[in-house]
């Protein structure tokens, strides 16, 4: 007796798991795609905003970077382009900042100038850290193109980056993240360099090649005659 | 209990969160902000209409033995729904909500009024419990967003409200100021019931 | 028969003493005194400003609350002015008045009156208080300034800021000199930079009787023991007693009668948990000073401190030998 009732509530319970699973399924199938649509849409945004004059952007992957500055991950690297043009190149890092995991976004242009800086996600603390996403802070990076260091003083150098008061381990993590975005566009604008004077060397061995078939094509109608 | 007491108990008498003190986890984390506030509120509302609907509706077919599991099972289900549709249609206020969201689930209001209400009223009058409650929450939330927002941050609905010249006091959006301010309120809210009950008491003689 | 006196029977005390709880406040205030002159001498008139507009606001408070609850006003036990003096001496010389008047609110009113006044609450007001306005006030409540600054009422801007003793060995720059530290000429809260203006206040309560020396020793102990350990030499060890907000606090606020142990062993294992927590915040935490949030957290524990330090009384003997 009790087990039949053991099986028949059982059983009801499947029916209910049973009809809300496929209630699920279908809503996924609706909502998936959706959400696809919408992650890469804000990605995009982003970049744009930090390198506004590029249109095309195009994942480059950076697999083996090795970079001189420790607790920084290279997420994302990006390059954008304008009608066929190289505009500048977007990178993404991820460092560890003062309250977890420091996110930003930068955009560099070719002549090795950060366009601009964004912070993507953070969680430093409210009214100290958390100022680093105001544009006092994070304009600051705009037009830099090499290494920089954090003072605390107001009259930063044109390599120094002025701290935010009190929240000196935040300011560090985010230049420490920007540092290692230049180094990476740095490190790919060379290997950019040799994919190109590598093709380029390749382009002159084929016509080498071909001018000499036509040399020895040459030689051998005139020794014809 | 006619209709309009069912849906009028969850705004004053019974306010899940000032009187019932139920759901203090959200209530405590997502008060950063007005918009915040109410994007949860009404979120909580909506899984706890439908709910207390299916709920309600199955009430004669959920087994007395499985019941809580069966109740977490529908809850769930809607919880989920409403994450996948808020990521999908409103992604900003998904990402502000966070983690929340799916915390819906263990929100005791709605496993609350599950066991208290719906398993034991017809449909109509769980949908409007589930509105009263779902509201009178909302109400509670965005009070507490409001206050907490305004002191904590200088503005309310992301617009600045208070001048350059506020510093705003930090510790209202953080942890400590959502226990001070709901502290607060739900001593302000005791006064007034006492004032009015001794004004009432005073009106008989 | 001769007359008789009249013969009254009560109940106990027979034999009362001077102390009221006025004149423990009373001496509290006068060992606040060499601090207080110290912060002026070093910060100057917006110093003694701030002390006045803390006290002030305190017994505006509790005087206000009493009215509101029509009951008798219980300022005259001069605790809110105790409570004033020492939130003013952990605050910066520099922190806006009205910030300090929110603070003045926050611990008489939510701290000590919601929780049923003098004798029932369960923190330290003034820290109490020094934690909501740090978590409030982020920026104001960190910003030191070098002594001898001309300060103004309101805009301080200007003012050239110092790092304090302590954020200077977080960040592994040079440190205070130990003349700076023992007098008092270096950056902090107005209270705490003076070694010696504590010194005196704390012999002259241990004269009075109004304190305990068990508890202060074991704080600073602990933390001398402990940074010398962490920081690898003695001279830390010193260091990190004399610089932030130890010995002041060690003085006036983990001898607090309400948010303390009573007992004797409870108040050893106050003074070494306010220590232990001091100095692990100080050298693994985020914050450079670690004594507000230890006082916090072993104020919270006191009374299960109490509960298992509780002398044997005499003749009781333990149920177990008897068992055997």
């Amino acid at each position: 007796m009790l087990k039949n009732h053991l099986i028949k509530d059982a059983l009801k319970l499947f029916v209910i798991t049973m009809v809300s699973a496929l209630v699920l399924a279908v809503a996924n199938k609706v909502t998936a795609p959706v959400i696809a649509e919408n992650d890469a849409k804000r990605q995009e945004m982003a970049m744009q905003e930090v390198l506004p004059d590029a249109k095309d952007f195009k994942k480059v992957d950076t697999g083996g970077l090795e970079l001189s500055e420790k607790d920084v991950r290279i997420k994302e690297f990006y390059t954008g382009t304008a009608e066929e043009r190289l505009v500048g190149y977007v990178v993404d890092v991820v460092t560890n900042g003062y309250g977890g995991e420091l996110e930003i976004i930068m955009g560099v242009g070719t002549d090795g100038k950060i366009c601009a800086t964004k912070i993507l996600n953070s969680s430093e603390t409210a009214g100290l850290g958390a100022k680093a996403s105001e544009p006092e802070f994070i304009d600051q990076y705009k037009g830099k193109s090499m290494l920089l260091s954090v003072v605390k003083n107001e009259d930063a150098d044109f390599n120094e980056i002025e701290a935010i008061s009190g929240a000196t381990i935040t300011s560090e993590a985010v230049t420490r993240a920007v540092n290692a975005g230049l180094e990476a566009v740095g490190k790919r604008t060379v290997t950019t360099s040799i994919d190109i004077s590598q093709a380029v060397n390749e382009e002159f061995e084929k016509l080498d090649e071909e001018s000499h078939k036509q040399i020895e094509q040459v030689e051998e109608e005139k020794a014809d005659e | 209990m006619n209709k309009k007491d069912v849906l009028l108990n969850g705004l004053l008498k019974e306010n899940p969160t000032f009187v019932l003190f139920l759901g203090m986890c959200p209530t405590l984390a997502v008060t950063t902000s007005v918009v915040n506030a109410i994007g949860m509120g009404l979120s909580t509302m909506v899984v706890l209409v439908f709910s207390n609907l299916f709920i309600s509706l199955l009430r004669k077919f959920i087994p007395e033995k499985v019941r809580i599991a069966a109740y977490i099972v529908v809850i769930a289900s809607f919880v989920t729904l409403v994450e996948m549709l808020l990521k999908a249609f409103l992604p900003s206020l998904y990402s502000a909500l966070g983690i929340y969201i799916a915390l819906i689930v263990v929100n005791c209001i709605i496993l609350g009024r599950a066991e208290a209400f719906a398993s034991k009223n017809n449909a109509i009058d769980s949908m409007l419990d589930g509105v009263g409650m779902g509201l009178g929450f909302t109400a509670a939330l965005t009070i507490i967003g409001a206050v907490r927002e305004l002191l904590g941050a200088g503005t309310l609905f992301g617009f600045h409200i208070l001048t350059t010249h506020f510093q705003p006091i930090t510790i209202f959006v953080l942890a400590p100021g959502a226990f001070l301010t709901l502290g607060l309120l739900a001593m302000v809210k005791n006064i007034i019931e006492m004032k009015k009950k001794g004004g009432e008491e005073n009106a008989v003689d | 028969m001769e007359k008789t006196k009249k013969f009254i029977v009560s109940h106990a005390p027979h034999i009362s003493g001077e102390e009221r709880v006025q004149t423990v406040m009373l001496d509290v205030i006068i060992a606040l005194f060499p601090s207080v002159i110290a912060a002026v001498i070093f910060f100057g008139y917006r110093a003694a400003l701030l002390t006045a507009v803390c006290m002030a606001a305190c017994i505006f408070f509790e005087w206000g609350w009493c009215k509101l609850l029509k009951k008798p006003s219980t300022i005259g036990d001069l605790s809110a002015a105790v409570t004033g003096i020492i939130l003013a001496m952990n605050l910066p010389a520099t922190l806006p008045f009205y910030q300090a008047v929110l603070g003045s609110l926050f611990a008489i009113i939510i701290v000590k009156a919601f929780f049923g006044g003098l004798g029932h609450n369960f923190m330290n007001p003034a820290a109490a208080a020094r934690a909501f306005l740090l978590t409030s006030f982020a920026m104001p409540m960190t910003r030191w300034v070098e002594p001898f600054e001309k300060l103004h009422l309101i805009n301080n801007a200007d003012a050239i800021t110092s790092a304090s003793p302590l954020s200077l060995y977080k960040t592994g720059e040079e440190l205070t000199s130990f003349w700076n530290l023992f007098i008092g000429n270096r950056g902090g809260c107005i209270g705490e930079t003076s070694a010696i203006a504590i010194i005196i206040g704390f012999a002259y309560l241990i004269w009075r009787k109004v304190i305990d020396y068990k508890c202060p020793l074991a704080y600073v102990l602990t933390t001398f023991v402990l940074s010398a350990c962490l920081g690898g030499t003695l001279y830390s060890g010193v260091y990190h007693v004399f610089a932030g907000g130890l010995l002041f606090s060690a003085v006036f606020m983990v001898t607090d009668y309400t948010t303390t142990p009573y007992t004797p062993w409870g108040k050893v294992i106050f003074g070494i948990g306010c220590g232990l927590i001091t100095v692990l915040i100080r050298f693994f935490g985020g914050y450079p000073e670690g004594v507000t949030y230890g006082i916090l957290l072993m104020n919270v524990a006191s009374p299960l401190i109490e509960k298992y330090t509780h002398p044997r009384r005499f003749g009781k003997v333990k149920e177990a030998k008897e068992n055997a």
